[in-house]
């Protein structure tokens, strides 16, 4: 088992845990989508509020 | 803004945490913020195209690591405190239509070291007396995103059901040099009435004292206090036995069945409770295929529970849905 810490930018930990890289792939966390969204830009949920993140 | 409020009358915490309000309410699936971040996609909050099992911090914590000071001054007969804790979120699977039942009996073993790891991690903490690991599942439970999960609260106090546990495992043992649960179980397995299904290191039960219909204690054999207890094989026994369980529970009426998964293991608060015995219990709300049992004046109320079916008659029901002893799960 291995464990990956990062910090997201609100100060809160996350920690991805990979157990064997799929055949043929990456392991999934090597892969971030660092694009962020302005606050504008996200989505709402079903009583208006924005989405987390 | 949380705190904890301190009530003389049941001699237990409240916790306050009035910024849970906002959190995000049954989001649409394309906008679940539990699922992997897409290409194009918007961020969720796992910054990655796909994982197999995430913890973070939640982002709308009962419990915080840095809590504010309390709104209301301490006046000796209404005690309050910080709410100083860790709340964590555990994404089982990027998978967002899976649920506990659809994972593999491998995928489950490695959720158990995951579970594992928090519990060492989090009980190691000096501020963190009880690591509580539990899962809400439906809408019916009060869950706000469905993207399967399950969550850890790290308490600074032992809550109030294991400190009753703890008491009851403690008195037992003073009068009989017998740990309670280790009673229980061989009782269970003398009476066999209530009997879900077993395997070397476990056994599922409808308790004799079940306070639901179809609520499920998965007792290990051995006398274990902590998923830090469990062997690598008791692990995979335990990833094999949680996965019958919640496979009969979505068998019973053929619908993915809500459910509370509550784990209860010793404290992390360094004191001695090796009388005490680990165990998850589950509590379906489902009292028949379209009626819930809601905790009503009886419940509430008075804290005492009715339970309008027979332990005896809910075990067998659930012996009987699939998978039934002998049949392969993987």
């Amino acid at each position: 088992m291995e464990k990956r810490r990062i910090i997201k930018e609100d100060g809160r930990y996350l920690i991805f845990y990979s157990f064997s890289p799929q055949p043929g792939q990456e392991p999934a966390e090597k892969r971030p989508n660092t694009r962020n969204l302005t606050r504008e830009e996200k989505p709402l949920d079903r009583e208006g509020r924005q989405c987390p993140n | 803004m949380s705190e904890l409020r301190w009530n003389p009358l049941l001699e237990e915490w409240v916790i306050t945490a009035t910024h849970r309000q906002q959190r995000t309410f049954l989001p649409p699936k394309d906008y679940c913020p539990l699922c992997p971040t897409r290409e194009g996609g918007f961020p969720t909050e796992v910054p990655a195209s796909d994982f197999e099992i995430v913890t973070f911090e939640n982002r709308f914590p009962s419990l915080q690591r840095n809590p504010p000071e309390p709104a209301v001054k301490d006046s000796g007969l209404y005690r309050t405190q910080p709410a100083r804790g860790i709340c964590e979120v555990v994404l089982y699977t990027s998978d967002h239509e899976a649920t506990l039942a659809d994972l593999s009996v491998s995928h489950l073993d490695r959720l158990i070291q995951v579970w594992t790891d928090r519990y060492q991690e989090l009980g190691s903490l000096d501020f963190v007396r009880y690591v509580y690991i539990f899962e809400n599942k439906g809408e019916v439970i009060g869950v706000t995103l469905r993207h399967p999960h399950g969550q850890i609260y790290a308490f600074p106090y032992v809550p109030p059901i294991v400190q009753q546990e703890l008491n009851a495992c403690a008195k037992h043992f003073e009068h009989t040099g017998h740990c309670l649960l280790c009673d229980v179980l061989a009782e269970e397995l003398r009476d066999g009435r209530r009997l879900v299904c077993q395997n070397d290191s476990f056994v599922a039960v409808v308790p004799f004292y079940a306070r639901w219909p179809y609520e499920v204690h998965i007792l290990p054999r051995r006398h274990i206090l902590s998923l830090d207890d469990l062997t690598s094989s008791g692990r995979r026994e335990l990833a094999l036995i949680l996965k019958t369980v919640v496979t009969k529970y979505d068998n019973l009426f053929g619908f993915s069945l809500p459910y509370i998964m509550a784990m209860h293991q010793q404290p992390t608060d360094g004191e001695d409770h090796s009388t005490y015995h680990f165990h998850i219990e589950f509590y379906p709300p489902h009292r028949s295929r379209d009626r819930l049992k809601y905790l009503a004046g009886c419940e509430s109320g008075a804290g005492s529970f009715i339970n309008d079916t027979l332990a005896e008659e809910k075990a067998a029901e659930l012996r009987e849905a699939a998978p039934r002893e002998g049949e392969e799960i993987e």
